[in-house]
């Protein structure tokens, strides 16, 4: 077929493969629209086996979304007066902020006691003091009748809650007043003092409520920018008063704007010397948005499919996957040095560039869909993810072609010296048994080396450690004793009854061992802190009938104080007695009052029967490693650790991303033996273990801790290497000349500029992403040097024989 | 709790602060929380007290001793018989009909007493913080200027009277309160001995002289 026409049918082809591709994403964008927006960014969700069923795990997700809307500032000084001052300014600051709509309050712990006395009172006569109800057992009339009417006239009754038409004898505000006191602990503006090494510093505590809604993250971000403001008036105004902050919204704008300032720089150098490179070489930026626009529609095509998929998309898949595709970038270099070194493009050229480009397409494709073989939902989006993308943004850079290598022109003398020098200097040791006796020695030394390996699978490498908020949390801890936000008790029950007798279970183990709570300020909470057992509720309201029985109150209400008449204290039984076996449920208390934590969840289905799972809140500075001990021996009681069980999740990722790369390796050989036979298929495999192998190798000698995100971006080294590879074996087939070689050298530089620059990232996930493919970015280099000194000493040979 | 403890402060502020009107007898328009005050007072007290569902006021009577430099007396006589002491060392007790002594450790009736503390030194930002002050021939009004107490309080009124003076606290709830403050006395002196003779019961003097450094 002549070339013009085969341009035309190869052409026809890409925009049907654009039309047909356009559309999928147009459909997934309108799903997407339909479902909404959900990007899932829990870290607990990579791991399968860690994760609770489902009704644990709705509640473990309710309590560290409510622990990581919790924010606390702390104004200390040594003097008094200085904390006074400095918190009525801050007082007054803030609610102008709430004036002002922003929606992040102080917490107001008023209002849920307000709804929590109005639901009490609805069950006046369940409620007692543990020491009260031990009174009424063992009092007498007389004494009973003094107690009522100190409650009522004395000091006793100043915090008055209830009314006394729903709590006559006021032993349900008794109750409520020391729940309240228990709970509420320290408060806003309240002056407190602690001794801090020898000295006496005085401190006022402000605990704020952030946003659950949709426009949380944004509302934060300029919630937080206004109290850097008044930290900073703060600091001008009383530079005697420490500005204290605790709370994961703090570490996370800490960290997110030391990375945002970071990364800046980091792009902006990348950025600028891409554009140096094209302008360099090309004279001109009309390559660059080719390159970045089908980079760019590869990620959008990828987002929409995966989303539509699995109807929400984790963070984790961007951000491998949207790396992994930015191998597009080489297909748009090989194709400007293609149409370069044959502008009219020779038919001989042609049968031999657009297969290498679809063989590079197909073996990224291979590598990748290794991940989708791992059975870990969040691999197999990440495969979905890059072969989608990788693909579409394929498809761009052929269709995008035309406009891009318009008045094309390349001036890469320079390039041209580097390469021939680098084939010179490597073609001695560039043998093939040298690279397979290389490659065996990498690979027997790394897997004799692997408990020599460290690996670290900590969230932390999620975010910078600034070590003052560090310092900030570990004071406030210890001054306020708060409760661990990711760490929880689960207890597990058939009926409410049974839970409460675990609970009770628990708590006596935890008094019988006093030092597991010594150093930290409060007890175990739990739904027992906000609420009397059925069982307890029931007795209550059996002992509140002492007071109907009781002749000397009678006679003190009656007649000697004239508080009621005898008709409204029979009324007033009457209604007692209406209120026998009325029991508040954990569940009706829970749902009705959302201000408490959610601490308890029940579900009933068919199979199951009812089920009812609730948590208890761990008091910071307990002896974690006791209590863990107590509840082991609990049945049906668990321990969950957040931050742990983000860390087994992270090391399953890890381990099995590492495992499915070697296999993806073997995937990619497979097809090199299918393509080129089986010696030289091999060798192009053992170049691109050699390369992985000596990254690992590094890593070892160097004793880096190796994470997830080594892992994750040896995916890109292979994606990487294996289009080095396939350009290198494809082309030395048709042209003995290394032109085609400036592509990878160029392609090279512009991933160390995109990828490898990230090394120098303060976020050590990205850090460790950007030194591994820098690493293999030069490995692979090397690498596909090493190939065209082989491969020309295979055609030599082919030609001698 | 922030209710009873505000109510308190401003109850106890207001006796504080217009004891020297309430002898002055000044018929022109002043502000009842202004004015000089004296270091020893003594006064009477009847407290009337309406609760939801209590189909009339709870009232009972005492007396009370301020010492600016020790702490502060609050003894109900009838129809229940105890004692606060709120003393400037921190330390606060409740003594009862008995004669019992128990230290006060809910914290909001420490609360207030560290808060009583501060309105007898004289502590005038304090009552402003949480109050707008209007001032009406014999009247002083105080409206609540912060959201949170406004949930609350609506209005604390001061009034002169002919006994001396009556402040009206008017809550959300409709669970208002009158406490009409007679018998106001300047003390040259005062001691274990002569709070006794002035209480009428030893409990909670000894208290306040001996913890309060007296």
């Amino acid at each position: 077929m002549p070339i013009a026409l085969q341009d035309r049918a190869r052409r026809r082809a890409i925009i049907a493969a654009f039309a047909v591709a356009t559309l999928l994403l147009l459909i997934a964008a309108a799903q997407i629209f339909r479902t909404g927006l959900i990007i899932d960014t829990s870290l607990r969700s990579l791991a399968p086996d860690v994760s609770q069923d489902a009704l644990s795990e709705a509640l473990i997700e309710q309590l560290s979304a409510a622990a990581s809307r919790k924010a606390t500032v702390a104004l200390a000084a040594e003097s008094r007066a200085d904390v006074e001052a400095a918190s009525e300014y801050l007082r007054v600051q803030l609610a102008q902020l709430e004036d002002a709509g922003y929606n992040v309050k102080l917490t107001d712990p008023t209002e849920t006691a307000a709804q929590y006395v109005r639901v009490l009172e609805e069950y006046p006569y369940n409620f007692l003091r543990p020491s009260l109800a031990e009174f009424l057992t063992s009092g007498d009339d007389k004494q009973l009748s003094r107690w009522v009417l100190e409650q009522l006239y004395g000091s006793a009754g100043q915090v008055r809650l209830t009314s006394f038409a729903n709590d006559p004898f006021g032993t349900l505000n008794d109750y409520a007043v020391d729940l309240q006191t228990r709970l509420s602990g320290d408060q806003t503006d309240d002056i407190q003092s602690v001794m801090q090494d020898g000295t006496r510093r005085y401190f006022s505590a402000w605990q704020f409520d952030l946003p659950e809604d949709g426009l949380a993250l944004n509302a934060q971000a300029q919630w937080i920018a206004q109290l850097q403001n008044i930290q900073a008036d703060l600091h001008l105004k009383f530079s005697a008063v420490e500005w204290l902050q605790s709370g994961v919204i703090f570490f996370a704008a800490d960290s997110a704007s030391a990375a945002q300032r970071n990364i800046n720089v980091i792009s902006s150098i990348g950025i600028a010397g891409i554009v140096l490179i094209m302008l360099l070489i090309f004279r001109g930026v009309r390559p660059l948005p080719a390159s970045v626009l089908s980079v760019l529609g590869g990620v959008l095509f990828a987002f929409c499919v995966c989303h539509s998929l699995w109807s929400s998309i984790h963070i984790l898949t961007l951000l491998f996957g949207a790396s992994l595709i930015g191998v597009a970038v080489d297909y748009s270099l090989h194709l400007y040095y293609f149409r370069f070194a044959s502008p009219a493009g020779s038919e001989n050229s042609k049968t031999h560039f657009y297969p290498a480009l679809l063989l590079s397409l197909l073996t990224s494709i291979v590598g990748y869909s290794a991940l989708a073989m791992s059975g870990l939902e969040t691999l197999q989006q990440v495969a979905v993810f890059s072969i989608a993308g990788l693909s579409y943004a394929c498809l761009l850079v052929l269709l995008f072609e035309p406009w891009a290598v318009k008045n094309l022109k390349v001036n890469d003398r320079a390039l041209s010296t580097f390469v021939q020098s680098c084939v010179h200097c490597l073609r001695p040791v560039a043998r093939a048994k040298y690279i397979a006796i290389g490659c065996a020695v990498i690979w027997a030394t790394v897997l004799l080396c692997v408990p020599r390996f460290i690996f670290e699978d900590s969230p932390k490498a999620f975010v910078t450690q600034n070590p003052l908020l560090l310092d900030n949390e570990r004071r406030l801890s210890q001054w306020l004793g708060e409760y661990e936000p990711a760490t929880f008790i689960l207890l597990h029950g058939a009926n409410d009854a049974e839970v409460f007798a675990k609970i009770e279970q628990l708590l006596a183990a935890v008094s019988a061992a006093p030092e597991i709570l010594r150093d930290a300020k409060k007890n175990l909470l739990g739904i027992h802190s906000l609420l009397s057992s059925p069982e307890q509720q029931r007795n209550n309201h059996i002992l509140n009938g002492v007071f109907f029985d009781n002749q000397q109150l009678a006679r003190d209400f009656i007649e000697t104080h004239e508080i009621l008449t005898a008709e409204q204290l029979t009324e007033l039984r009457a209604r007692y007695e209406q209120q026998k076996d009325k029991v508040l449920t954990p569940e009706q208390l829970l749902t009705r009052i959302p201000g408490f934590p959610r601490l308890w969840l029940e579900q009933v289905d068919s199979d199951h029967g009812k089920r009812v799972v609730t948590a208890l809140l761990i008091p910071k500075n307990a002896d974690m490693y006791g209590l863990r001990g107590l509840v082991n021996t609990i049945p049906a009681a668990e321990w969950i650790s957040l931050v742990d069980e983000t860390r087994s999740g992270l090391q399953h990722l890890r381990t099995t991303a590492n495992v499915y790369l070697v296999f993806a390796l073997l995937l990619i050989c497979a097809i090199f033996i299918w393509r080129y036979g089986l010696r030289r298929g091999v060798i192009l495999g053992v170049i691109s273990a050699t390369v992985i192998g000596g990254i690992a190798l590094i890593y070892l000698v160097a004793q880096v801790p190796v994470t997830l995100f080594h892992g994750m971006a040896a995916f890109l080294v292979v994606g990487l290497g294996v289009d080095y590879l396939v350009f290198v074996a494809e082309m030395l087939e048709e042209e003995s000349s290394l032109h085609f070689a400036n592509a990878l050298v160029l392609s090279g530089a512009t991933s160390s500029l995109s990828f490898g620059l990230l090394s120098l990232s303060v976020l050590p996930a990205v850090s460790a992403f950007g030194a591994t493919a820098m690493l293999g970015i030069i490995g692979n280099l090397i690498g596909a040097f090493c190939l065209m000194s082989v491969w020309q000493s295979f055609k030599e040979k082919q030609n001698d024989e | 709790m922030t209710i009873s403890l505000l109510l308190r402060l401003c109850i106890l502020g207001m006796f504080l602060r217009a004891l020297p009107q309430a002898f002055a007898q000044e018929a022109a328009a002043k502000d009842l929380l202004e004015g000089p005050k004296s270091c020893l007072q003594y006064a009477e007290f009847r407290q009337e007290k309406s609760l939801t569902g209590l189909p009339k006021p709870l009232v009972s009577k005492g007396r009370i001793l301020l010492d600016c430099n020790r702490g502060t007396l609050w003894s109900t006589r009838t129809p229940i018989s105890e004692t606060l002491v709120y003393t400037f060392s921190g330390k606060h007790w409740l003594i009862n009909a008995e004669g019992e002594v128990q230290p006060i450790k809910s914290a909001p009736q420490k609360r207030i007493g560290d808060i009583l503390a501060r309105i007898v030194r004289g502590d005038h930002e304090f009552i402003d913080k949480y109050f707008q002050r209007e001032v009406t021939g014999q009247t002083t009004r105080l409206l609540p200027a912060q959201k949170r107490l406004k949930k609350y309080i609506e209005t604390i009124t001061l009034e002169e009277t002919t006994a001396g003076m009556a402040v009206l606290v008017a809550r959300t709830d409709k669970q208002n309160m009158r406490i009409d403050i007679s018998a106001v006395r300047e003390l040259q002196n005062l001691d274990a001995q002569s709070c006794q003779s002035l209480l009428e019961t030893s409990a909670g003097c000894a208290q306040l002289f001996s913890e309060a450094g007296g």
